[in-house]
């Protein structure tokens, strides 16, 4: 089993008095989890993200990093382990040149030159960057600036990263190259948590959601689970991602020609991680499919 | 290199704002690679020989010596760099003109107007003054120009630092130059929507307008400086911005630029 690497206990954080941004969350993040995190805008979802990096102390509740807690002294340790993407490129972008905006992190952490251009290069060559270097980020096109961003953060080479509403304002050819990027990362063994409104893609890429409503965490499950749950969906105002709609289609219109359909090995092994929540190890579970050839198969 | 350069030519004046212009050739000038603390000191001896020397020859040596290395060696056309130049050419003519005329008697002049009840003349010394001050400016405005045209801000804001300037002046020279850009985009996207709904359609809503762009722009600009010192306090900010510094070797061919120059300048002092 994956080691323990996050946890918020009874978390909470409020801008202003008698709003809570955050209601006494708790969970618990392994390693190499890919988390989406959904929910309407001012859900508290951004807030969330910034506890979990440090930006914002919680007011209540408590934050532990592989097993230690997180106060005041050592905060800094959240800062260097957990790196956050954030949603708009121009409100990360600093430094007047992209070179320059790359090294700012690892400058920070007061490694050694050598080491900060090492990652700074590295960064750039993975997002195909290295041509725009020595350019300044106002020069640049909307999905350079967030390619930047993203450089940004690889930089500081943290174990966990985030990503708030990567895919909005991306065009196709941008939004493909930030999928493929999450699968490298995820080959890398990084643990992913982000945020998206966009439920076709929290389905393909997560292998657990959470639902956040009104500051709460109302479901924490994988995501076919919470996918075929009406009520949740309804709660926290989210859409059916168009593939659960079809398959759920397709079984009510009995075209589906195997009544059960096999389980396959990725999904033994999601199953086979400690349950979420005791909701999860509730009932033998059907297994939905992910992908369009999965659907095609039960046809 | 040669398609990157059209590029950023591309954004600096085809893009959809067309603000965009000085600071762009410093990331497409051929001295970009320089030694920065050599170009910055060469520049400023430049500006420094051309006042002291007080010689017409230095002036014009240095014009042409400076305009011949932004435009021969930074790859500047020259077209932009005389279009460039006319800015300082209109603040510099309109002194020199004021140099140039003496109002009063006028003994001894070599043009005389008369105007209203006294007369407009240029004599001898006052024709040499202001040829002597265009001189001057135009040396030292060509010197100037040839290091803003091939250095981007963040090296010459970490030039500043190696001399002392304190880190408080050279952090918010970094975090301006960065959001002027961000200020002027914002700006640019209102503006294209007051346009969109009649807001400059005459002179007086045009007023009502601009005045509430810039409201709204310093509304926006106060939420907004909340998020970007979130964005910097995640990247590990702690109160001292540490920026990316590239080492730029001195080579002989800059040093043999910076020897030709002095030469050149000594050589005409002797001679004039």
């Amino acid at each position: 089993m994956n080691r323990k690497i996050l946890e918020t206990k009874d978390l909470s954080f409020s801008y202003e008095e008698g709003r809570m941004a955050l209601n006494h969350l708790s969970v618990e993040i392994y390693e190499k989890e890919k988390i989406a995190v959904l929910g309407a805008n001012g859900a508290g979802k951004s807030t969330f993200f910034l506890n979990l990096n440090g930006v914002r102390e919680p007011e209540e509740g408590e934050i532990f990093l592989y097993g230690n807690r997180i106060d005041r002294k050592n905060r800094r340790e959240l800062i260097k382990n957990v790196g956050i993407v954030f949603q708009d490129a121009d409100s990360q972008i600093i430094a007047s040149t992209v070179k320059a905006e790359v090294a700012f992190g690892p400058l920070n952490m007061k490694l050694p030159r050598q080491e900060v251009e090492e990652r700074t290069i590295n960064a750039l060559e993975r997002l195909d960057l290295q041509a725009y270097a020595e350019r300044p980020p106002h020069y640049l096109s909307g999905g350079e600036k967030k390619r930047v961003s993203i450089a940004d953060i690889l930089a500081m080479d943290s174990p966990i990263i985030i990503f708030d509403e990567p895919t909005a304002s991306l065009d196709p050819v941008n939004a493909d190259m930030l999928e493929k990027i999450l699968e490298e990362l995820e080959q890398e063994g990084k643990t992913i948590l982000l945020s998206t409104h966009d439920v076709d893609f929290a389905y393909r890429f997560a292998d657990r959601v959470l639902v956040f409503c009104e500051g709460k965490l109302i479901a924490d499950r994988k995501p076919e689970n919470i996918f075929r749950d009406e009520k949740i969906l309804k709660r926290a105002n989210l859409k059916k991602p168009v593939l659960v709609e079809v398959y759920e289609m397709l079984k009510q219109k009995n075209l589906l020609q195997k009544k059960t359909p096999q389980k396959n090995p990725l999904q033994e092994k999601l199953l086979s991680k400690e349950p979420l929540q005791e909701s999860v190890r509730t009932e033998e579970e059907e297994h939905y499919p992910r992908t369009l050839a999965e659907i095609e198969a039960l046809l | 290199m040669e398609r990157d350069r059209k590029k950023v030519h591309r954004h600096g004046h085809h893009g959809r704002h067309r603000h965009v212009s000085i600071d762009s050739y410093a990331y497409i000038s051929g001295l970009k690679e320089w030694n920065t603390p050599y170009k910055v000191s060469f520049a400023l001896l430049a500006i420094l020989a051309v006042i002291t020397a007080d010689s017409p020859a230095v002036s014009i040596m240095t014009m042409v010596f400076m305009g011949g290395l932004s435009i021969g060696a930074g790859r500047i056309k020259s077209g932009d760099y005389f279009r460039l130049m006319l800015v300082p050419a209109a603040f510099i003519i309109t002194g020199g003109i004021a140099v140039l005329i003496q109002v009063g008697t006028g003994a001894e002049s070599l043009l005389r107007i008369p105007f209203f009840n006294t007369n407009l003349y240029i004599t001898k010394e006052s024709l040499g003054q202001s040829l002597g001050l265009f001189g001057k400016a135009f040396g030292a405005v060509s010197a100037l120009y040839m290091l803003a045209l091939s250095t981007p801000m963040g090296e010459i804001i970490s030039t500043l630092g190696k001399v002392k300037v304190p880190s408080v002046i050279l952090e918010l020279m970094h975090l301006i130059y960065r959001y002027i850009f961000i200020l002027l985009e914002t700006n640019a996207g209102q503006k294209e929507a007051a346009q969109s709904r009649l807001g400059y359609c005459d002179m007086k809503t045009s007023f009502r307008t601009f005045g509430g762009e810039l409201a709204n722009l310093l509304i926006l600009s106060m939420k907004k400086s909340g998020e970007y010192y979130d964005a910097l306090e995640s990247r590990g900010y702690e109160g001292n911005c540490l920026f990316w510094e590239e080492k730029k070797k001195l080579m002989k061919k800059q040093v043999f630029w910076g020897a030709a120059y002095v030469g050149a300048a000594v050589i005409l002092l002797i001679l004039f």
